[in-house]
């Protein structure tokens, strides 16, 4: 159980405990780290934002190279995981992820971990593809040319970098107007769109 | 931007004002004084007919230069070839020698003989006279560029630095209180219910109002925080003492940075080749001012190899002038050795002569380095602004995001826990629901807390960096103790470095597949030096962006490069300039 605010992280164990589960817990990544050689956990519930030093998605790397048969349940605050850092995290199928706001009680914690433990997660342990989220709508390729709109780059320079024509990204941009519920013909829809995009991206990065 | 004054006067006539007005103006003086002072007393007729020739002269060239001009396709060229304004000057000068033995013979001020001279001492002269115009107008243009290039980005800086010092100000006063408005009622209301509660729905009611002031007050208020001000809008500084815009008579010059022997050895052929040629004759005036020439640029560059020392501009007016006295003395001793005059006249003559042009320029010399001076002056204030504005930009980023996660993660996460905990509880006591007040309480004394760093020190938390990838990327950290020292004092920096230092880890085992990384820090004058080396990728295309913004906000400067195999990113992080941790806002 990795999670930086004790009181929490104190309450969940206990709840994950009352269900017959051994639990050990840490307040950050390297502590997460350090517990995970000595109890090689079969899965980590893990917050995203652990304070000063690496996040929950790094320490997930991390897993997935050395441990990759830890399952992992993300228990966070943040709606979608593609902004919680700069490099628009993605997860592995096989990781669950809770918004914690939308848990109601332990009950549900433990049946996601059980779902990672046999592999079979669901959309139910998925907030984060929730069809409700913020941005559900855009890819993750929409939302990197949306990224290098926000970094103001102009439909020919995110065509070079990207690799494509100005014609494929000026569609692209259509398609994201479109599920951001932008009016092309609006005064600057460009403008709503990276409004959008800031607020929910910096939500991201300071969530957890 | 780097400022420089030109400094190869050859080159500059390849600029666009080399041919244009302010030099033609600058030729006026010259002709005239030519005219008035060396023609008129040399050959026979009133002072004003020459002055009448030396204004058809000045309207000769002029015409003669923008006709050449265009003849030689102006229009195709943005600006000259320096040759090429070498021939349209000599060529112009040549026509000017002409029309003025035409003219001057008609009106029977000059005989036959004075067709050589003309013919070669036009060209001369119009060359010399432009070419050092044309070397101090540059000089001027190119001055008056530089200041307003950074004048403008120095207005920029100032602009933004309003911006940003307002979002500052947002956030230390408006945003804290704010929090505290919407928070504090809505906390008493659930400190209420939790004291009075009796029943198991008062309980729920409690519960129901602890998830409520989640959803409804502290996430969207994060969420404002968060998105207060967007980096995007920050590329200030603070305010300061403005750049000097203006000429400053300086202190101290060093001698021989102030005396440009070329253009002593120009001036010199430009002033005095009428009265030379004149006094010698064509052949042996060349001579003379060949011998003239040679003797001076020696003197002076002899003289510059001594003069390192400063000297306040009075002391080294009065240098230069003894100096040219002495230079004129030796000129006048030399030539007279070849038996082209007797020394007696030419010594005080020639003595005069260079002491008042080496004066004059020791004068325009020390008002080039002023100029110099003024931009580097400036230039080092944009530097500084640039310098307070990253770190005005990591002021700002560190208190949304300790304000931010303390919302998110202290506030949300102690109103989740006792939610959560109470709900649990069948009949919860006195005992339990104090308790639940007092961890919101504690929650809330949290937004108050200036720790960048949770109470760990730097290298701990890079220690604990390499303890999580141990296994997935072996980090290797050289860490400066000095640094580490300085760091310690001062944990908004530091926790820039580390946020830099993780995201650089992140990147390169993510990105760039490394399997060894190093980790060096170092400080230097007023930036923590941080740089970050792999065995990995060097990110291209649109991996090239990743943690470019995070880089951006919280360094002063950054940039990647090749290290043989190894890709490096260095960033110059910039301290506080008291050394201690910047406040929370």
């Amino acid at each position: 159980m990795v999670e930086d605010e004790p009181l929490l992280r104190d309450l969940l164990a206990k709840s994950v405990e009352a269900s017959g589960f051994i639990v050990s817990t840490a307040a950050n990544a390297a502590d997460a780290k350090r517990a995970i050689r000595v109890s090689d956990p079969d899965a980590l519930v893990l917050d995203i934002e652990l304070g000063p030093g690496g996040t929950g998605l790094d320490l997930s790397e991390v897993i997935a190279r050395q441990f990759p048969d830890i399952g992992i349940v993300f228990l966070t605050n943040l709606p979608d995981p593609r902004f919680a850092s700069e490099n628009g995290a993605q997860l592995s199928k096989s990781h669950a992820y809770l918004r914690k706001s939308a848990l109601q009680s332990g009950t549900e914690l433990v049946d996601a971990i059980e779902a990672v433990l046999r592999d079979k997660v669901t959309r139910e342990y998925r907030h984060d593809l929730a069809s409700n989220r913020p941005l559900a709508a855009l890819s993750q390729r929409q939302i990197a040319t949306l990224k290098l709109v926000a970094d103001g780059k102009t439909n020919s320079q995110i065509a070079n970098l990207r690799g494509t024509s100005v014609r494929a990204v000026e569609s692209m941009l259509s398609r994201v107007f479109e599920a951001l519920d932008i009016d092309p013909a609006s005064s600057n829809p460009r403008v709503e769109a990276v409004t959008k995009y800031h607020q929910l991206r910096s939500a991201g990065q300071h969530a957890s | 931007m780097q400022a420089r004054l030109s400094s190869n006067p050859f080159l500059v006539l390849g600029k666009r004002q080399s041919l244009g007005w302010r030099n033609h103006v600058g030729f006026i003086f010259p002709a005239f004084i030519s005219a008035a002072l060396f023609d008129s007393q040399r050959n026979s007729g009133e002072i004003l007919a020459w002055l009448g020739v030396a204004a058809v002269g000045v309207l000769v060239t002029i015409v003669s230069i923008e006709t050449l001009s265009v003849i030689l396709r102006k229009s195709r060229w943005q600006t000259p070839h320096p040759f090429l304004a070498t021939i349209i000057l000599l060529g112009s000068g040549f026509l000017r020698g002409l029309s003025i033995f035409l003219l001057a013979g008609n009106l029977g001020l000059i005989d036959d003989s004075e067709l050589l001279f003309r013919l070669v001492g036009g060209p001369i002269f119009v060359f010399t006279s432009y070419f050092i115009f044309n070397w101090v107008v540059d000089e001027y243009l190119e001055y008056v560029k530089q200041l307003a290039a950074l004048r403008a980005e120095r207005e920029s800086l100032e602009n933004g630095s309003l911006e940003f010092e307002a979002q500052i100000v947002s956030l230390q006063e408006m945003q804290k209180a704010n929090i505290r408005e919407m928070l504090t009622p809505a906390i008493w209301e659930l400190q209420k219910q939790l004291s009075g509660a009796k029943s198991k729905r008062d309980i729920s009611d409690a519960i129901f109002e602890l998830r409520s002031i989640n959803e409804r007050i502290v996430r969207p208020l994060s969420l404002e925080l968060s998105t207060a001000s967007t980096d995007d809008q920050v590329s200030a500084s603070a305010p300061g003492e403005l750049a000097r815009q203006s000429y400053r008579w300086p202190k101290q010059v060093m001698f021989s940075k102030a005396i440009e022997s070329q253009f002593f050895v120009f001036a010199s052929i430009a002033i005095s080749f009428s009265a030379i040629v004149s006094t010698f004759g064509p052949l042996r005036g060349f001579f003379a001012l060949a011998i003239a020439s040679v003797v001076s640029y020696l003197v002076v560059a002899l003289s510059a190899r001594f003069g390192r020392r400063l000297v306040s501009p009075g002391l080294g007016l009065v240098f230069s002038a003894l100096l040219g006295a002495a230079n004129g003395a030796i000129v006048a001793v030399v030539i007279a050795s070849f038996q082209l005059t007797p020394l007696s006249p030419f010594l005080s003559q020639a003595a005069v002569f260079y002491s008042i042009t080496l004066a004059l320029t020791f004068f325009l010399g020390v008002l080039r380095l002023q100029r110099e001076l003024s931009l580097q002056e400036s230039e080092q204030m944009v530097e500084q602004r640039k310098l307070l504005n990253s770190r005005l930009r990591q002021r700002v980023w560190l208190g949304r995001k300790a304000l931010a996660m303390e919302l998110h993660g202290s506030i949300q996460g102690a109103l989740q826990s006792v939610a959560m905990r109470l709900s649990r509880l069948d009949s919860p006591s006195a005992a339990d629901l104090n308790l639940a007040v007092d961890e919101v309480n504690r929650a809330m004394e949290n937004l108050e807390r200036e720790d960048h760093l949770a109470g760990k020190q730097l290298e701990t938390l890079l220690q604990e960096l390499k303890l999580l990838w141990d296994g997935a990327l072996e980090i290797e950290l050289d860490l400066d103790r000095s640094a580490l020292e300085k760091l310690d004092k001062d944990s908004s920096v530091s926790r820039c470095v580390l946020e830099a230092a993780r995201e650089a880890i992140t990147n390169s085992a993510k990105h760039g597949e490394a399997q060894n990384a190093k980790i060096s820090l170092r400080t230097v004058d007023q930036l923590a030096l941080l740089t970050v080396e792999n065995d990995g990728t060097m990110p291209t295309g649109s991996k090239a962006g990743k943690g470019f913004e995070l880089y951006e906000t919280i360094s002063y400067r950054h940039h990647f490069e090749k290290n043989g195999n190894k890709v490096r990113l260095v960033l110059e992080i910039p301290l506080s300039p008291s050394g201690e941790a910047l406040p929370l806002v």
